[in-house]
């Protein structure tokens, strides 16, 4: 490459590992974290490549949240209506699943959502 | 600064600003309120602002939680005890306010629409979060069916109001989270915040854009697990949903949804959801649940009537109907989705 000296090649390698850090650091692939609120209050962050199952407490007792391909559901709940387990596996940011008697929502976090806002 | 330097540099920050957020800055908050998870997200507003202008849609959701549920002890449920006595009393001038309101979408959707079945709405035990059945006795519905309460039983005089027909019971479960959202609106408009999404549980009402890019919403599919089609907010709209997915219980095999036919008294059947585009959250509210509740070819009458344009319905057996209007603005998720496109009358 003409013209470049030793002090340049120092910055271009220093360039690259800070694009590579920033581009490595950048917040939110879809779905990659799935927080845990109980009554407003954040519980639990949930890494969703981490496969596995998790209980957490909430005023009506405990639920049973599971994760699996990138996605999580509630697997078992102390609610009468099960609302929150039949609404599935939520897999995408910005998607959630909630037991509003138990008063927990499970959102999944990350900013390339496709979408701001569903409408159900 | 030597040429590959600079070319480097100007390459460092141009990556910089995109990887630090070059984009509008949204502030996003979640809570619950009105018995559902609510979500606001408001773009291109100071921290300051959005907190206050968040914690004045909270107080406000309280209050109209507290007020307009008939089984606590607030407005409402005082305005039905005195209705049920059949004498004359002084309502309070917030559910005055909600009767004058529904009262024409009541009129224009034949019926459909009826915020007086709070004794149906109790009968399946919908009126708590976690209903699980049995469903009641056909003599139960019979009785509350065969005494035809509507809004047209009540009169007012000023602030007056009565009721000769006993089985008038309000209930504004179909039409408080449209007056809700238009109520939130309101209160960011005052603040001068016009870029916003506020949404409770599934029904919201957008306004402006993201800064970089418009407001994005999916519409959930009521047979599958993700997202049947994408819009995107036009200027200000709300968008309401009526779905046999959301509240409800299953007995000998038998999946109940909330959504209540007044002329049966038993859920809505052949329906799957309904998602309508109106400028203003109540109507929209009040007209997904009559279009939820109308039968296949009554629908389009009545839309018309309550004056919504823009409306997907998803029937039972998952076909989808759309009128022309919506049919421009939703792109389905998956491509060349069979659906007919409906004229309004």
């Amino acid at each position: 490459m003409k013209g470049v000296r030793g002090g340049d090649l120092v910055i271009l390698l220093a360039t690259v590992a800070l694009v590579a850090g920033l581009f490595a650091l950048r917040p939110g692939g879809a779905g990659e974290r799935a927080e845990v609120r109980v009554a407003d209050a954040v519980v639990a962050r949930l890494d969703l490549d981490r496969a596995g199952t998790h209980v957490v407490d909430g005023p009506l007792g405990p639920a049973r949240l599971e994760i699996a391909d990138g996605a999580i559901r509630f697997m078992a709940s102390p609610c009468r209506a099960q609302r929150c387990v039949h609404s599935g596996w939520q897999r995408h940011a910005g998607q959630l699943a909630a037991c509003v008697p138990n008063r927990m929502v499970v959102r999944v976090l990350g900013d390339d959502r496709r979408h701001d806002a569903l409408a159900f | 600064m030597h040429q590959l330097t600079r070319i480097l540099a100007v390459g460092l920050f141009g990556v910089g600003l995109t990887a630090c957020g070059g984009e509008t800055p949204v502030h996003e908050e979640q809570f619950m309120g009105l018995g559902t998870v609510v979500s606001i997200q408001l773009a291109g507003v100071d921290e300051a602002t959005a907190e206050e202008a968040i914690a004045a849609i909270r107080e406000d959701l309280d209050y109209i939680q507290d007020g307009w549920y008939p089984w606590r002890s607030g407005s409402l449920a005082r305005n039905n005890m005195l209705l049920e006595t059949g004498g004359e009393f002084t309502s309070s001038p917030g559910v005055l306010r909600l009767v004058q309101k529904a009262r024409p979408l009541e009129e224009a959707s034949d019926g459909l629409f009826n915020p007086t079945l709070a004794r149906l709405t109790e009968a399946w035990g919908f009126h708590e979060e976690d209903a699980a059945g049995p469903p009641p006795d056909d003599e139960t519905i019979a009785a509350i069916v065969e005494a035809e309460p509507s809004l047209a039983d009540i009169e007012t005089d000023g602030i007056r109001m009565r009721s000769d027909n006993a089985a008038v019971q309000l209930d504004f479960g179909g039409f408080a989270k449209g007056v809700a959202v238009d109520r939130a609106m309101e209160e960011l408009s005052e603040r001068g915040i016009d870029n916003a999404i506020v949404n409770l549980g599934g029904d919201l009402r957008g306004i402006g854009d993201r800064g970089d890019r418009p407001w994005r919403i999916g519409v959930q599919d009521p047979r599958g697990d993700g997202v049947l089609a994408s819009l995107t907010i036009e200027g200000d709209e709300a968008i309401f949903t009526s779905g046999d997915y959301e509240r409800g219980f299953e007995h000998d095999g038998t999946h109940y949804h909330h959504i209540l036919d007044p002329r049966t008294g038993r859920p809505a059947r052949g329906t799957a959801s309904v998602t309508v585009i109106h400028d203003n959250g109540a109507t929209a509210d009040a007209a997904a649940t009559a279009l939820f509740i109308a039968d296949t070819d009554q629908w389009p009458a009545i839309a018309r009537a309550m004056g919504i344009e823009a409306v997907l319905r998803v029937a039972d057996d998952g076909s989808i109907q759309m009128t022309s209007a919506m049919a421009e603005r939703v792109t389905f998720e998956e491509a060349g989705r069979e659906h007919q496109v409906v004229e309004l009358p």
